[in-house]
């Protein structure tokens, strides 16, 4: 019994303190620039990261169906368009 | 009511409070499991729970925190526990491109799929290597040695973790004959220092001048949480859609592998299933989505086998999890013991079968799941809202606070906290400097109670 009536003050003390002092953190929900810009961002970050993307021919259509579920497709699609045609402007 | 049934009504009450409880602990971010689910568990232990409920306890608490611990990783950018730091990288790749959300189902399915799995494999694995069981009760102490200096040497610290159990163990040899001189026998408290050493180590740095100003910030951190995007009808959706055919075999491999690497570090092996599957996707898309459920399933796997293996078969806790957020199941004197001089263990490997393990086993993971699972999938958005506006660490320290004084008094009164702040304080520290983990000084803690008796002994 004096074991819970513990935990039970150890639990009320949580909740004061909560309420004594809220969280100094800030929350953002929108972010700035439009959608497209940060991400091809995003998907330079990942090539950085990971070496190389891989082909998009090598994707099975399940994948795809999520990709395009996501919203990611095309961008992906035009990082990797947008890649061979400057890897193009550098063999000429 | 007749025994049975209390039984079976506390276990599966237990288990469900306990699934409910850490859903809750798991949103916020940094509470590592040690520090969590030990206490807790030593609570429900001390309290006079049957030993099925206590492990239903134990089980719904571990697996329901890796499945909500996803949460903070993948919404909020912060790991929810020490083993979702292996998923950061790929959860922050994929919150940059814009689908934090997708990074989250993949990660709870994987991580219901392998929790499935990892019971019946563990139990498996756990009978197989029963027979050695006597031999390796007797042999204890030096095994203890052998995986402490493993354990250590595989830890973030590598020869400073082995070099800096040394002090530790003699602090404890210490501590004891402290205690000793005062006419007690204390059990519990090294073992809540150490898990509070962490805790204890960054309040003492906030309070002192020369560590402030590694703490010190100019603004409040920003976090970032990416909308709503829910693509299923009804309440739960079910994981092998959630996953591709590849991603679910994938996950049940490194789920039954894992089963059977039961002395590693969990978060060593969270980060090697990661890489060994990630040449067989051949998209970096692909590819980071997968590593994400294989990594969240290795983290529920891995846990469930590092407890059930040695409980099961020894009965010693001979490995990081066992020995630490898995402690009280092994040792929680007076009721559960290790005995230092013959390697005699009175705990849930004496009270149940290794058929009880599985069938309660089975029956938490389903609670769990039932319970985080669909909660995680549905409200995720609105819960980690919920979390960074409303709790703060002050709130989140003060609880511990609290618990650490009820049970410190209790099982010592003032030198018990004496001991706890002195441990936590020489613990804390070593771990943040020298990354000396705590799962390490648990091994440390034993090997010191073990272990050293039959050194010396044979050192005459």
């Amino acid at each position: 019994m004096a074991m819970f009536c513990g935990v039970a003050g150890a639990l009320l003390g949580g909740l004061l303190c909560s309420l004594l002092f809220p969280p100094k953190r800030t929350l953002v929900v929108d972010r700035a620039g439009s959608s497209a810009t940060w991400q091809q961002e995003g998907i330079e970050n990942l090539r950085q990261e990971e070496g190389s993307l891989g082909s998009m021919k090598d994707l099975p259509v399940y994948v795809i169906q999520e990709m395009r579920a996501v919203g990611l497709y095309r961008a992906f699609a035009d990082f990797e368009e947008r890649q061979a045609l400057s890897n193009e402007s550098c063999d000429e | 009511m007749s025994s049975m049934a209390y039984e079976i009504t506390m276990a599966l009450g237990l288990g469900l409070l306990a699934s409910i409880l850490f859903s809750a602990i798991g949103l916020i971010s940094g509470t590592d499991e040690t520090t969590t689910i030990a206490p807790a568990t030593l609570l429900v232990v001390l309290l006079g729970a049957p030993p099925s409920a206590i492990f239903t306890f134990w089980m719904c608490a571990a697996v329901s925190k890796h499945m909500i611990h996803a949460i903070p990783t993948a919404l909020l950018g912060i790991p929810g526990d020490t083993l979702a730091i292996p998923l950061m990288p790929e959860a922050a790749l994929l919150r940059n491109l814009g689908a934090p959300h997708i990074a989250l189902r993949k990660m709870l399915a994987g991580g219901v799929i392998a929790a499935f799995i990892a019971v019946p494999c563990s139990v498996l694995f756990a009978v197989i290597l029963a027979p050695i069981g006597t031999y390796i009760t007797t042999a204890a102490p030096w095994i203890f040695v052998v995986a402490t200096l493993f354990i250590a040497y595989m830890s973030a610290g590598r020869w400073a973790s082995i070099a800096g159990l040394v002090p530790f163990i003699v602090l404890i040899v210490a501590l004891q004959d402290f205690a000793a001189g005062n006419g007690l026998k204390l059990g519990v408290s090294y073992f809540l220092g150490i898990a509070v050493g962490p805790l204890v180590a960054e309040l003492l740095s906030a309070t002192s001048f020369t560590e402030r100003g590694r703490m010190d910030r100019l603004a409040p951190r920003e976090t970032y949480i990416a909308p709503d995007a829910k693509s299923w009808e009804g309440y739960f959706p079910n994981p092998f859609r959630v996953l591709d055919r590849q991603q679910a075999v994938a996950t049940a491999a490194a789920a039954v592998i894992t089963s059977a690497t039961f002395v590693f570090s969990p978060v060593a092996v969270t980060v090697i299933a990661g890489e060994l599957v990630k040449p067989r996707f051949k998209h970096a898309y692909h590819r980071l989505t997968s590593v994400l459920a294989v990594r969240n399933g290795v983290t529920e796997s891995t846990y469930i086998a590092e407890t059930l293996v040695p409980l099961i078969a020894f009965g010693l806790p001979i490995s990081p999890v066992a020995a630490g957020p898995a402690a009280p199941l092994f040792n929680a004197p007076p009721r559960f013991t290790v005995d230092a001089s013959t390697g005699a263990v009175n705990n849930l490997h004496t009270y149940m079968s290794a058929t009880e393990f599985l069938v309660w086993g089975l029956v938490s993971v389903t609670i769990a799941t039932l319970v985080a699972y669909p909660f995680a999938m549905n409200y995720a958005r609105r819960a980690a809202t919920f979390v960074t506006t409303h709790i703060s660490h002050e709130a989140i320290i003060a609880t511990f606070v609290g618990l650490v004084l009820v049970i410190g008094l209790w099982d010592g009164g003032i030198i018990a906290l004496l001991l706890i702040v002195t441990i936590g304080t020489v613990g804390g520290l070593l771990n943040r400097v020298f990354g000396l983990s705590t799962g390490v000084q648990f091994m440390g803690y034993y090997v010191a109670i073990l272990s050293l008796p039959a050194i010396t002994k044979l050192l005459g």
